[in-house]
């Protein structure tokens, strides 16, 4: 026995030094995170307090839920260019409903997650009977939902009824309780990807269509619950939207899958699909929001923001692609 | 004699049969008419040559494949065709040669894969990778079931897939050639978990076509031949001799064309190649009209070697010549310097698949059927016409696209194309992979045509037979070095797996105690 447990020792260090290897992405992004709290300190005080940081939280929201829809479906193989898209046509399609109908509010927002599901759904299925390009088929999703925005409205909607703003604004204890609601969020996603048959399905589906084939997964439906997934989370993220502004505004969740497919790519999930994981995307989310804020606090347009997300894309994706080589 | 099955009349009922089973592709008959039954307990090996349909059959029974008629009988149950589901459901695994292991998952995942155990709270990760280890230990082995697989050796990527039949319960496993990935103290291991598995009732196809093996490990054997079924034999009642005789039906020299051969002045010279842990001082020489084989096991660096003279690796040290001129480093400007090289992958990098059979030939050389860059339509034609004519590619039909051909026929496309730029020396890796045997015999002859007109060949392969077969001289890669340089009057299957096979211990040894301390 003695002799075993002498020969494993180094070989469980080997492993570590595998395992950090594997995580570089995650543990990379969070120290970037680090870093950029170091930053905002030094630049001010106020931006170091909690209530900035209770802020930035609630700001990752939207970016949170559009992410973690957009990771499954890109661990799975795909690709989702119709999530921002899909939180518009929800958030406006909600906002007029509640405006001029007198439904219940709370089947109001049944119907948008409903819808939100059936855009995905058609996503899969159209990229799985068809067999069409996931990017093509999003892409073209997309378009079309960007006509029925604009059908449903072309200005700002009515104002919504007052309890949507507690939606946004409720607290329990020092944090908002969209927060913790996202927080919760945020470890269900983690559990079903990593404890669950379907989300390890999700990798193997994505590492390997053939191999998870041969392994009897049923790999179509698998893709098509990713594509349905984000579906609902981005209508989720519209709602959210909406709670937040008030009034259905005509470019609600624009950019949104730009900087979802962002967040994931930085945070070390793999376009080509079966590597990454929820936490990395969890970092990236953080990292994306709280360099908004900082950009913020030093007024720097919307417009350079964008420009420095793309360069930190172009960069972070070349970093992990040598590394990936070796 | 219908049921050919000769422990039949001691009433032991096979566990797998497939009963005249018919299968073709694009009109060549693949299986025709075959019977073939293993009975439960027993190592059965399958043999036959390349292209004798061991491959199709396996495919079959993995549920990949559906007969065009005939039956698959598993454990009593009539199939009429498998599919993953079913044979998974049946008790069917099979290894095949190029693993289905997911790189960037763990071990004990692999293993389990689409049906991890549960815990308490959803899946267990850490009962998985106990129960991995359980099989593994079974197996004989301590490979770490935490680590992920894009790390492990083709050995231990061996285990893993045997391992994952286990996990399912496999009561039928199959080898499909695993002696073309493993060095010999490999397959010893393989052998050692190979009996285990019989011992627990097990059976096991044992595909090869290495006959030394088939003595060594199988209690039955049968013969397949051009997709016919020939003989089920206890191994112990048959010779080695009569085997090869019902294998190969005719002699063997009669695949490859005859050679005579006259190497003239040495066209591309390599000395002191190095590409960074892949590639160790390679010196080479290639002479006009010489066919030159490189042989080496999975990983050896034959593919990086074909890769790195056409640049397309990163070289770090040594030079490349071509009739003593420097070769440039990009592909395109190799193949206007005279040295050509054709891929491994052929979809992915010898076709432009949705174009024509004549976009295809005209590819590389299209500056020379163009006025002033306008393109004649009718100059492409005629060239592709004679090509097509000249290379025998069936259909003759040059405006067919495609890959609409078999796989043999587009690859005569992808020769001939460069056979009409006439290169100075042309490198092949693995010029007959997924090809039916006719079409083999053609490319040899393709071959055998570019080296008669004075251009050098370099072929690399994991086929020995075809190396033996064709070429005038083998050099041996080993571990990314040259390992041997054999003429054709030295070189023979086994100089060849000798000066392959690294002399080091394998990284999975089956037990630390058998280990020399």
């Amino acid at each position: 026995m003695t002799s075993t447990t002498i020969q494993k020792s180094p070989r469980r260090l080997e492993i570590s030094a595998a395992r950090l290897r594997r995580h570089g992405p995650v543990i990379f992004v969070y120290a970037l995170v680090v870093v950029l709290y170091i930053v905002a300190c030094s630049l001010s005080p106020a931006l170091g307090q909690w209530s900035n940081l209770s802020e930035i939280l609630r700001q990752s929201i939207v970016l949170g839920l559009v992410t973690i829809g957009q990771v499954y479906v890109l661990l799975g193989g795909g690709i989702d260019m119709s999530v921002g898209m899909t939180a518009r046509v929800v958030g406006l399609g909600v906002a007029v409903t509640m405006g001029s109908t007198s439904i219940p509010p709370f089947l109001v927002i049944i119907g948008g997650l409903v819808a939100g599901a059936v855009v995905g759904l058609i996503n899969g299925l159209f990229i799985t009977r068809i067999g069409a390009a996931p990017f093509i088929v999003t892409l073209g999703m997309m378009g079309v939902l960007s006509g029925v925005a604009l059908a449903i409205t072309d200005g700002p909607t009515d104002v919504v009824p007052d309890f949507f703003f507690t939606i946004y604004d409720a607290t329990l204890g020092p944090l908002p309780i969209a927060v913790i609601a996202m927080a919760v969020l945020w470890a269900v996603a983690w559990f079903v990807l990593n404890r669950t048959s379907f989300g390890r399905n999700v990798y193997a589906v994505g590492g390997s269509a053939s191999v998870a084939r041969l392994a009897a997964i049923r790999v179509h439906r698998t893709q098509v619950w990713t594509y349905a997934a984000a579906g609902v989370l981005a209508a989720i993220a519209g709602i959210f939207l909406l709670a937040r502004s008030g009034v259905g505004d005509p470019t609600l969740g624009q950019g949104l899958e730009f900087s979802s497919i962002v967040a994931a790519a930085i945070g070390g999930v793999s376009l080509y699909g079966g590597r990454g994981s929820i936490v990395g995307a969890l970092g990236a989310v953080l990292l994306v929001t709280m360099s908004g804020n900082i950009f913020d606090f030093l007024h720097v347009s919307g417009y350079f923001q964008q420009l420095v997300l793309g360069i930190i894309v172009l960069i972070g994706v070349s970093v992990y692609r040598t590394r990936g080589r070796q | 004699m219908s049921s050919p099955a000769p422990f039949d009349e001691h009433a032991v009922t096979p566990l797998l049969e497939v009963r005249d089973v018919s299968k073709s592709f694009a009109g060549v008959q693949a299986l025709d008419h075959v019977d073939f039954a293993v009975l439960s307990g027993e190592i059965h090996a399958l043999v036959g040559e390349n292209g004798a349909g061991k491959s199709t059959l396996v495919k079959m029974f993995a549920g990949a494949y559906v007969p065009d008629s005939g039956a698959i009988v598993v454990d009593g149950a009539s199939y009429s065709a498998l599919t993953p589901q079913t044979a998974r459901k049946a008790g069917i695994a099979v290894v095949h040669q190029e693993f289905n292991l997911l790189m960037d998952m763990t071990v004990a995942e692999n293993v389990f894969l689409g049906a991890l155990p549960k815990g308490r709270f959803g899946l267990s990760p850490a009962k998985a990778v106990r129960r991995a280890r359980e099989l593994l230990d079974r197996l004989g082995s301590d490979l770490d079931p935490r680590r992920y697989v894009s790390e492990l050796s083709v050995v231990e990527q061996q285990l893993v897939e045997i391992a994952k039949a286990l996990a399912a319960d496999a009561r039928i496993i199959i080898m499909d050639e695993p002696s073309t990935v493993l060095s010999p103290e490999e397959l010893i291991v393989l052998y050692g978990v190979l009996h285990r598995l019989r011992q627990e009732g097990r059976s096991i196809i044992y595909i090869s076509h290495r006959l030394s093996e088939v003595f060594e490990l199988a209690q039955r054997v049968t013969v397949l031949k051009d997709g016919r079924f020939v003989s089920s034999d206890v191994t112990s009642e048959v010779t080695e001799d009569e085997l090869i005789r019902r294998m190969v039906g005719r002699p063997v020299n009669e695949l490859f064309p005859h050679r005579t051969s006259a190497p003239g002045a040495p066209a591309l010279e390599v000395i002191g190649l190095e590409v960074a842990k892949k590639l160790f001082d390679i010196s080479l020489t290639v002479r006009a009209g010489e066919i030159v084989g490189l042989a080496g096991l999975g990983g050896s660096g034959r593919t990086t070697l074909a890769r790195a003279l056409v640049g397309l690796e990163r070289v770090s040290s040594g030079t490349i010549t071509l009739e003593g001129a420097q070769l440039p480093h990009s592909p395109g400007a190799c193949a206007r310097a005279g040295l050509v090289m054709v891929p491994e992958d052929r979809k992915a990098h010898g076709i432009v698949a949705g174009h024509s059979v004549t976009d295809n030939l005209s590819l590389p050389s299209l500056g020379r059927f163009a006025s002033l860059s306008v393109l004649s339509p009718r100059r492409q034609d005629e060239m592709a016409k004679r090509l097509v004519e000249r290379f025998g590619v069936r259909p003759a039909r040059p405006k067919v696209a495609i890959e609409n051909l078999s796989g043999g026929n587009q690859q005569k496309v992808v020769l001939a194309k460069w056979f009409d730029m006439s290169p100075k020396v042309v490198v092949l890796d693995e010029p007959t992979r997924g090809v039916d045997v006719g079409a083999k015999s053609e490319i040899y002859s393709i071959i055998e045509e570019l080296s008669g007109t004075g251009v050098g060949v370099l072929m690399a392969s994991s086929d020995l037979t075809e190396l033996l077969g064709t070429c005038d001289r083998i050099i041996v890669l080993r571990e990314g070095a040259v390992a041997a340089d054999l003429p054709r009057s030295e070189a023979t299957e086994e100089s060849i797996l000798r000066a392959a096979t690294p002399t080091r211990s394998v990284a999975s040894e089956p037990a630390p105690a058998k280990e020399p301390a």
